[in-house]
């Protein structure tokens, strides 16, 4: 890895923890990705107690001044811990690791108590469950001309939430695109295999991921859309930094930056707010994967679509961490992480729009606030303004039906 | 207008703070976290000569000596520029010591070993006296960033004044890689109040009068107001801090504080490296992509971000590339400067800038304020910058 003996020793990285400002007792990227580093070339590589409690939200990274992969060495170092744990918890993180077997059988999160205590899966921290009603979208036939793009169908939303799928493609589709959703097989990018130690899983996993994405994609997209920002950051980032493997043939963006840059000025006037009163609050929160990406565009879309009240939610990080706050051992720690949520939205009425699935679940559990992906939000938008526009008559079959 | 700010240390986020309230919209797109978390948050007038001498009236310096350094501003120029920092740190949540006036002249602060060294405006949180005066100095076993016996010794050596030092045993909780930031968090927890009000109120049972007492800098980051309160009431004297090293408490409550406050007005922010300033925008490095701009804004000087240095020849380098940067060499020119590109101008502000020497002289908040304050009036006319507050988007510490 570049940089990875360029640490300065500033301390910067921890004060960007969100883990380290919860709990006095962990030792804080500096102390266990560099400097473990730095021994781990003299030889001496033990692992440390509490490396396993990083949640790899990379947040380190992004604030150290001179590029050390602060998290990724952190990964290393969870790598040389794998063999000392009990196998219970090796069981479940095989799971957890795998969340493309997740995605084909969503009944998985339904593991009962006594299961789930003996995995050490956390009974406190909620599980995602399905969404059930489906968004309705308009059919569209593939028209001559048109551009293209792709839409990632992450493990999250494949499992649980087929709704925020379906809001995202009729979304792009009203801005004049036709959409494809790949891959057609469920797969994973890497992602949760890498944040947990895993690393040579990691690389396998993406690297058929890669493979299909290839197959599947013609080249003439102007990109593939991710709702998830983890994923996007793996496979954008992750796989040509650390894992040796190609990039892909188009440019892997987030849902809001594409639609911030591709939703015509005629779509967002055809907008009306949704929330039930004028008074309600939309919370916008950019997961800590997406901070790579850049922090303030789903405030400034929610903004753009006229809703009337826009917050940030006063977090770096939610804990939710992919399947960090499912773990046992680790679901104190979440929770504390995202309390300032619960305390900022605190006798206020609101939704929360939020770029990842798992984050959404876990702060919904602690706000007790809906909270879903931006497509979602949007597309209720798109279709209450629709509605209006058509004042007591039924909306416009074309938007409607299903 | 669309404006880019590179950089997030002091310089660009007051960069971008003034041009979203005058109507900009703002992107700041950093590579990394800046130096606030290396600093205390004190902001210096002018603190020394050329020859090292203490300078006890800022203003009548830079009124006698500015044109020296290029720096034409009057006293109310200067007058209104502090006020519009200071109401912008107020409206982000930042308190600052003396209140409402600005101070006619530097103060005293203290450092982690004893040391008084002149200051013009730092937070409230922050020890900061016209005079030394006798004083408590606080340390905690297992904290080696405060040395208290070595602090209070050269307290008194070099004020004349009386300080007694008190040591308090470490708390159950602690753990050999506790950082400042780590004690802060302890502190801030329910038992770690609980804590330390009470080896507060046991060590200071005996001593008599009203003393400040100086705490080192880990009294909790957002609720360290209340808690300063809270031991106030409960010691009934003053309860100050004392800066440490890095980690510095000081600049992480500024820096979370401030960036609350920008993302809530709206101004977003990107991680990555600007590598060229072109006709309509910034190129990023990684990335490959291209941000629009209308005007861009370079704060990348800082204590680590590298970016402009100015050598002992006088050649301004940019740190990354090692090129020599284009400038007509006049130090009043430079943060207006307009450095080529492709054709295109940007501007540079921060305390690296121009031909100033913030770590002899101290005057780092001076030429923040002079640096960010000449491009604000460069980007949105003289007139917005000294009258155009009223129509602030989002602010309400109008005048």
């Amino acid at each position: 890895m570049d940089h990875s003996d360029a640490c300065l020793k500033c301390t910067i990285c921890i004060t960007a923890c969100p883990v380290y400002r919860k709990d006095g007792a962990f030792p804080g990227p500096k102390a266990l990705g560099p400097e473990w580093h730095r021994r781990s070339l003299t030889g001496s590589a033990d692992p440390m107690d509490r490396v396993e409690d990083c949640t790899f939200c990379q947040l380190c990274e992004v604030a150290c001044p001179v590029g050390v992969p602060v998290a990724h060495l952190i990964a290393e170092h969870k790598a040389a811990q794998l063999s000392e744990q009990p196998w219970p918890i090796r069981v479940r993180d095989t799971v957890l690791t795998h969340p493309e077997w997740v995605a084909r059988a969503p009944t998985l999160a339904r593991a009962p108590a006594p299961v789930s205590r003996w995995l050490r899966l956390s009974t406190g921290s909620r599980r995602p469950s399905m969404r059930k009603a489906p968004v309705s979208r308009p059919r569209r036939t593939p028209g001559a001309g048109r551009p293209r793009a792709a839409l990632f169908v992450d493990c999250f939303d494949r499992g649980f939430d087929q709704e925020a799928l379906t809001a995202a493609q009729a979304l792009i589709e009203v801005f004049g695109f036709d959409v494809r959703r790949i891959p057609r097989t469920s797969l994973c990018c890497g992602a949760a295999a890498y944040a947990s130690g895993r690393v040579t899983q990691a690389g396998r996993q993406a690297e058929a991921m890669g493979q299909a994405l290839r197959g599947e994609l013609d080249g003439d997209e102007v990109a593939l859309i991710t709702l998830n920002a983890t994923c996007q950051g793996t496979m954008a980032d992750e796989w040509s930094t650390f894992l040796g493997l190609n990039g892909l043939p188009v440019p892997v963006l987030p849902f809001h930056v594409f639609v911030l840059q591709y939703a015509p000025d005629t779509f967002w006037s055809a907008l009306a707010p949704t929330q039930a009163d004028p008074g309600d609050w939309t919370w916008t929160h950019t997961t800590c994967r997406g901070r790579r990406q850049g922090d303030g565009a789903l405030f400034q879309m929610a903004r753009r679509a006229g809703m009337d009240q826009v917050e940030p939610l006063d977090l770096e990080c939610c804990g939710a961490a992919g399947s960090y706050a499912f773990k046992a051992e680790h679901a104190g720690t979440a929770h504390d992480i995202g309390r300032p949520a619960a305390e900022q939205t605190q006798g206020r009425t609101g939704v929360i729009w939020v770029d990842s699935g798992t984050c959404a679940v876990h702060l919904e559990q602690l706000t007790g606030r809906a909270a879903r992906h931006p497509a979602y939000w949007l597309w209720q938008a798109w279709q209450a303004g629709q509605a209006a526009s058509k004042g007591p008559n039924p909306p416009n079959p074309a938007i409607a039906r299903g | 207008m669309r404006l880019v700010v590179v950089g997030q240390g002091p310089a660009g986020m007051l960069t971008a703070d003034w041009a979203c309230r005058l109507g900009a919209e703002v992107t700041v797109v950093a590579a990394a976290d800046g130096s606030l978390g290396l600093w205390s948050g004190a902001w210096d007038f002018r603190n020394f000569t050329d020859s090292g001498e203490v300078i006890r009236d800022p203003w009548q310096w830079w009124e006698l000596h500015g044109r020296e350094h290029g720096v034409g501003w009057t006293r109310e120029h200067w007058a209104h520029w502090w006020t519009r920092w200071r109401r912008t740190w107020e409206a982000a949540g930042i308190p600052l010591a003396g209140g409402e006036e600005l101070p006619s002249h530097n103060r005293f602060t203290p450092t982690a070993v004893g040391r008084m060294v002149p200051v013009f405006v730092c937070p409230a949180w922050q020890w900061a006296v016209d005079e030394p005066e006798p004083v408590i100095w606080v340390g905690m076993e297992g904290l080696a960033d405060a040395p208290i016996e070595l602090a209070g010794a050269r307290f008194r050596a070099l004020t004349g004044m009386a300080a007694s030092e008190v040591c308090l045993p470490k708390p159950d909780a602690w753990a050999p890689h506790w950082s400042s930031l780590a004690w802060a968090v302890y502190v801030e927890s329910g038992e770690g109040r609980r804590w330390l009000s009470e080896a507060l109120t046991r060590a200071l049972g005996g001593y008599a009068g009203s003393s400040p007492v100086l705490m080192p800098q880990v009294l909790g980051e957002d609720g360290c107001e209340t808690l300063i309160g809270e031991l106030e009431a409960a010691l009934e004297r003053p309860v100050r801090e004392y800066p440490l090293l890095p980690p510095a408490l000081g600049g992480i409550r500024i820096r979370d504080r401030w960036k609350r406050a920008l993302k809530r007005r709206g101004v977003s922010s990107i991680t990555g490296t600007v590598d060229a300033v072109l006709k309509d925008g910034v190129h990023l490095r990684a990335s490959g992509a291209s941000l629009p701009a209308d005007a861009v804004v370079l704060a990348t000087g800082g204590l680590l971000g590298g970016g402009l240095w100015l050598s002992a020849a006088g050649e301004l380098l940019n740190t990354a590339t090692g090129q020599t940067v284009v400038w007509s060499g006049r130090m009043d020119e430079l943060a207006v400067a307009g450095i080529d590109t492709d054709g295109t101008g940007y501007r540079a502000v921060g305390r690296v800038v121009g031909g100033f020497d913030s770590d002899r002289h101290g005057d780092s908040g001076a030429v923040n304020l002079y640096t960010v304050a000449s491009a604000i009036e460069a980007l949105f006319g003289k007139q917005t910058a000294m009258e155009g507050w009223g129509t602030e988007r989002g602010g309400n510490d109008g005048p």
